[in-house]
């Protein structure tokens, strides 16, 4: 019971604290269950599995109203405050203004155009954090009834479905997929999302023992690498994830937050 | 201890401070920085001496920073190696104002001390090299704004990309390289200018490149 009134006081404080923007366990998100987890990653060790600790997940990604409110309180992350450091020439270029939506960025739409470093402070705006790129794959292996349905054609298709259709069209609402086993929205279907180790994903190993450490850059090496060729479809975002900067922004590129789940932690 | 020894560790007391006394003048105010600064970036810093520092506060001058980590039993002894062989092609004049600064990826086991153990194992004396680690998000922080990726695979072991980066002053890249060994001519190049640039009386020391400066100290292979 002290630990409920302390996460009840937590949250509370946590809600006026951060001027409106919800920390995860007051937010409603998904409880995802940790376990042994086999990523489509080699683990680098004997170990085909690595262990993945219980987190919470938002149930959709940031939207573009979360993201105004955010820049509302946080000047320096306002288009046009952001150094270049920290974010591209892209960063929030589909709004209107530094503080205004207007007439292309629709509320609930998926917030896109945000730079690694901006997620990651809208995260720590909630007390939360960017999920690894574990957690974000173990939550998107989920279809709406089993825990890892990745060997489902239904979902490998899906997944490619998605990366065929063209990239110009204006994005659906979040939520408007159905969620997956744990309540989890639109992890495959609307846009690419950040995770917190994006620059952990292709690295080879010490640069003497495997020859040119540039070498698992490209592509088609590093998909020899993955430990199921046939993942194809997750290898591509793990491919789209790391050509990337931490201060690049896209049009289709999004995010969502994630936290450790304390309650299960202990 | 004898006398060689007491001059040397007052000689680099007397450059410790100067070190400082440079650092307090020189810090960049943060709002100034170029918008393109890694500075921007400014997590605090543990060097292995104990000081707290932070990111920026280490600039002021041109300086080169890696990623590594104190267990690292293969690509980390190069990157040391390697880093040494660049100073020592430098002109003496120029070398004295290039800071280096290794950011460890393994912040949980490189604590001051051990940082400092193996600045001591590796004989790392000259005031101007730094070790230091911050916290883990940090750590991912810094890596990101650096280019360098890293991942710990779970038996104390990390895959991680070997580049070292050359800032000027105010935190902007420079140049990069990941060449271990020999130093990459063009890096060696891009650090002469930088010096230069800063100082325009960089010249006229002569240069001491030292061929053959390769320690050789790779530990054992790892298993994987």
């Amino acid at each position: 019971l002290p630990r409920l009134i302390a996460t009840v006081v937590m949250a509370l404080a946590f809600a006026g604290g951060a001027g409106g923007a919800e920390p995860l366990h007051s937010a409603g998100a998904a409880r995802i269950p940790g376990g042994e987890w086999r990523s489509v990653l080699p683990t680098g060790t004997k170990e085909p599995s690595v262990r993945v600790e219980p987190f919470l997940l938002d149930r959709t990604s940031v939207t573009n109203a979360q993201f105004l409110a955010f820049v509302r309180r946080n000047e320096r992350w306002r288009r046009g405050n952001a150094p270049a450091a920290l974010a591209d020439s892209g960063y929030l270029k589909q709004w209107r203004g530094p503080v205004d939506l207007g007439p292309v960025a629709l509320p609930d739409q998926p917030v896109t155009g945000v730079s690694w470093f901006a997620a990651r402070a809208y995260c720590e705006a909630r007390h939360a954090r960017l999920p690894s790129w574990y957690e974000w794959e173990l939550a998107a292996a989920a279809d709406e009834t089993t825990q890892d349905a990745r060997r489902q054609p239904a979902w490998q298709q899906r997944l490619l479905g998605w990366y065929s259709k063209p990239s110009n069209r204006a994005l659906a609402n979040v939520g408007a997929e159905p969620g997956n086993l744990y309540g989890v929205h639109d992890l495959h279907s609307l846009v690419w999302e950040w995770v917190d180790d994006f620059n952990a994903l292709m690295v080879s190993g010490d640069s003497r023992e495997r020859g040119d450490p540039d070498q698992l850059k490209f592509c088609g090496s590093g998909a020899m690498a993955f430990q199921n060729p046939d993942e194809y479809a997750v290898a591509m975002r793990i491919a789209l994830l790391s050509s990337l900067q931490a201060r690049s922004t896209t049009a289709n590129l999004g995010f969502r937050c994630a936290q450790d789940d304390e309650e299960q932690h202990r | 201890m004898n006398g060689r020894s007491l001059q040397d560790s007052r000689r680099s007391l007397l450059a410790w401070a100067l070190v400082l006394l440079n650092l307090l003048a020189s810090v960049p105010a943060l709002a100034a920085l170029p918008p393109d600064s890694l500075f921007h970036v400014n997590p605090a810093l543990e060097a292995a001496n104990g000081r707290k520092t932070t990111f920026a506060a280490t600039g002021g001058h041109v300086q080169i920073v890696t990623m590594f980590y104190a267990s690292c039993p293969m690509a980390c002894p190069l990157i040391i190696d390697t880093l040494r062989n660049i100073d020592r092609a430098l002109p003496a004049a120029g070398r004295s104002k290039l800071g280096i600064l290794m950011l460890s990826i393994d912040p949980e086991r490189d604590t001051p001390a051990a940082l400092n153990a193996l600045a001591v194992e590796r004989r790392i004396t000259d005031p101007r090299w730094v070790l230091a680690r911050a916290t883990p998000s940090d750590t991912r922080a810094l890596a990101a704004a650096l280019g360098i990726q890293y991942r710990a695979l779970g038996n104390g072991d990390f895959d991680h990309s070997s580049t070292m980066v050359l800032l000027d002053s105010e935190g902007r890249v420079l140049a990069r390289s990941s060449k271990l060994g020999t130093p990459d001519a063009e890096f060696l190049a891009a650090i002469r200018k930088a010096l230069g640039a800063e100082s325009t009386a960089a010249t006229g020391e002569g240069d001491t490149t030292s061929g053959a400066a390769t320690t050789a100290a790779v530990k054992s292979g790892r298993a994987r």
